[in-house]
């Protein structure tokens, strides 16, 4: 009796620390989407890795997949449709989007909101919405397949019921925020990193945003590197004609590149520079060349 | 024998986690399937990643090569030549690279690594391995210098490949101006004498004819007027605006390997690109939504002084109708960036 009442007191005090602290999220997106399906409290305690939050949050009478980094962000809130095993593979970006996609289409209003936002965002959704949603489970096989030139080909298959979507993959899109934000959540979040990874500084890092504005950040490379390999990134490295190291960290899961231009004791940073719409060629060409 | 086995579990409980776990190298040659040669080389080289791993986290003073086959030279290199005078990390945790096949050997040239020669002075350098044809390793450097027997040209390539992305970034701005409605930021983008060229149809009738004549004109502006036009519209609040960029795709399919977005021309200063796209451009008020496609062609000047920022001075819009030969190029403003 004592152990239910212990059980039901941390529920009940879980539940109400949840739903009184603010919560912090990565992107305004996710802010927006957190807002409306009532995501109000921080129940972040874990913040040594990214952690599923909690896995039984419903919305529609579905389960949420909600996600924060290590600094407690919100980092993904989506429909859950992938089991874990599947998720940890190296689609784990497509995986999220997909799930947050789906959501944020089912917020959508009219059936006919849906239509225009899958146009406007050149997505091929093989099925109809939002009845889709219930032919979803886990009991499904899933297959990601990357087409040619720049398109993501994701199905799902249950039995005779087949589900596909096609979306290319734009970062921005992908990620939820434009270039302007991205380049904002870089500069936060590299800047939360060097707060733990504290070391000597030996680099001035200048990033290059919007505006016309120039943020810098000291660090070392070694802090730099480590930070864009997290993301996935594969690092090749060239000299321009002036002898300056040029870095490009090519993202392919999500089509960007962040191109820093490393002299000396500092470096210069572009990042999030989307290449979807780019010819194949050009990225085939950075990497055979350098 | 209860015993006996309760001490093996103890000893593999305690002495497993000790073992430094191989770090993952996968290397090629291009080929589909790997040789044995390929093969060889992996494992020699993940065993010596795997040593200089656990040297660098133990503060070893000296590198051990245990498991690894490599000749006494490199041994020599790589302990008295390197170790002794600066400590050394690999920066990834999975390294792949291309396998160089030469006459006598192999080669791999881009394991990177962060040098420390000091406490506080770090580098980036990535080293050169040379392999027998057993896979044994043969020499260690790390490229400072090897890297001078790579063409100018190749620097030249990296240079441009660099340029590119940035003017790729310069246009992800421009479009995120216009979504934003940022017309400050907007009025940066464009050199004050910048020319503004509107292209569009018209359907006149032909005389005696019910058949009808298309007809392209082209509305030529200056930054003012066109800017105070666009500031008028953007000051709407219900105006949203959604601006994207597709490649244009030739009909003709000429080359497949010519950049077909991107022209360059290089003046003294500057360096002038020609850039066009299809610009696919959404403007909705509350419930109503219009929507056009078009060409674009931008001539963007950016100066070799990296500290000044890029410029457009021409932006062309066509009507989807205009046909693939027609799209303005750099070769129509040959006589502007002549006389610059």
């Amino acid at each position: 009796m004592n152990n239910y009442c212990l059980r039901y007191t941390f529920i009940i005090c879980f539940i109400f620390i949840f739903m009184n602290v603010n919560a912090q999220y990565e992107t305004i997106r996710l802010k927006r989407i957190g807002d409306v399906i009532g995501i109000t409290g921080d129940s972040i305690q874990e913040k040594s890795t990214i952690t599923n939050l909690d896995s039984t949050i419903l919305f529609r009478n579905r389960i949420l997949n909600i996600k924060a980094n290590k600094w407690g962000e919100i980092c993904h809130i989506g429909y859950s449709l992938f089991p874990t095993e599947v998720r940890d593979s190296s689609w784990s970006y497509i995986y999220d989007f997909v799930e947050r996609y789906l959501l944020e289409l089912d917020l959508l209003e009219k059936n006919n909101d849906v239509k225009k936002q899958l146009r406007a965002d050149d997505i091929l959704l093989d099925g109809d919405f939002p009845d889709i949603l219930d032919e979803l489970s886990t009991d499904y096989q899933v297959t990601i397949e990357n087409l040619k030139y720049h398109r993501y080909d994701v199905n799902y298959k249950r039995g005779e019921s087949r589900i596909r979507m096609e979306f290319t993959p734009n970062c921005q899109l992908m990620l939820g925020a434009n270039d302007k934000e991205l380049e904002e959540v870089f500069s936060r979040k590299f800047r939360l990193f060097l707060g733990e990874n504290k070391d000597s500084v030996q680099y001035s890092l200048v990033i290059d945003m919007y505006g016309n504005k120039k943020d810098s950040i000291k660090c070392t490379l070694y802090d730099l590197l480590c930070y864009i390999e997290q993301e996935q990134c594969q690092m090749i490295f060239g000299q321009d004609e002036d002898g300056n190291d040029i870095m490009f960290a090519i993202n392919e899961q999500l089509d960007y590149i962040h191109l820093a231009i490393l002299k000396e004791n500092h470096a210069y940073i572009y990042v999030y520079i989307p290449i979807h719409t780019f010819p194949e060629f050009f990225i085939n060409q950075i990497k055979e060349e350098q | 024998m209860k015993y006996n086995l309760l001490i093996s579990v103890f000893f593999c409980a305690v002495l497993l986690p000790c073992k430094a776990q191989e770090l993952s190298v996968s290397l090629s040659d291009g080929s589909e399937t790997k040789t044995s040669l390929t093969i060889g080389a992996e494992r020699n080289l993940s065993a010596l990643l795997t040593q200089i791993d656990k040297a660098y986290k133990t503060n070893a003073k000296q590198l051990s090569f245990v498991g690894v086959q490599i000749s006494d030279y490199a041994k020599s290199i790589l302990n008295d030549a390197l170790w002794n005078n600066m400590h050394f990390k690999l920066c990834k945790k999975e390294i792949r690279d291309h396998l160089w096949f030469f006459q006598n050997k192999m080669e791999v040239r881009h394991i990177p690594f962060v040098l420390e020669n000091g406490k506080s002075n770090r580098d980036y350098q990535e080293a050169i391995i040379e392999f027998d044809l057993n896979g044994s390793i043969l020499s260690f450097a790390f490229q400072n210098e090897q890297t001078l027997f790579e063409s100018l040209e190749a620097g030249s390539r990296t240079a441009e490949a660099r340029r590119q992305l940035i003017i790729w970034k310069w246009v992800e701005r421009l479009r995120n101006a216009y979504n934003e409605k940022d017309t400050v930021f907007l009025n940066d983008f464009y050199s004050d004498d910048a020319v503004i060229i509107n292209g569009s149809v018209c359907l006149v009738k032909r005389r005696n004819s019910d058949t009808r004549n298309v007809v392209f004109n082209n509305d030529v502006k200056i930054k003012k007027n066109y800017l105070r036009k666009l500031r008028i519209m953007m000051k709407k609040s219900d105006y949203t605006f959604d601006v994207r960029f597709t490649a244009i795709e030739d009909p003709h399919e000429r080359n497949e390997n010519v950049n077909k977005f991107l022209t360059k021309r290089e003046c003294k200063n500057s360096y002038y690109y020609g850039i066009r796209f299809r610009q696919q451009l959404t403007i909705c008020k509350s419930s109503t939504t219009f929507s056009e496609t078009g060409y674009l062609f931008m001539l963007w000047e950016f100066p070799k002084d990296e500290n000044k920022t890029p410029i457009i001075h021409v932006r062309t819009w066509q009507p989807e109708i205009v046909e693939f030969d027609r799209i303005y190029s750099l070769t129509d403003f040959s006589d502007f960036i002549k006389n610059q």
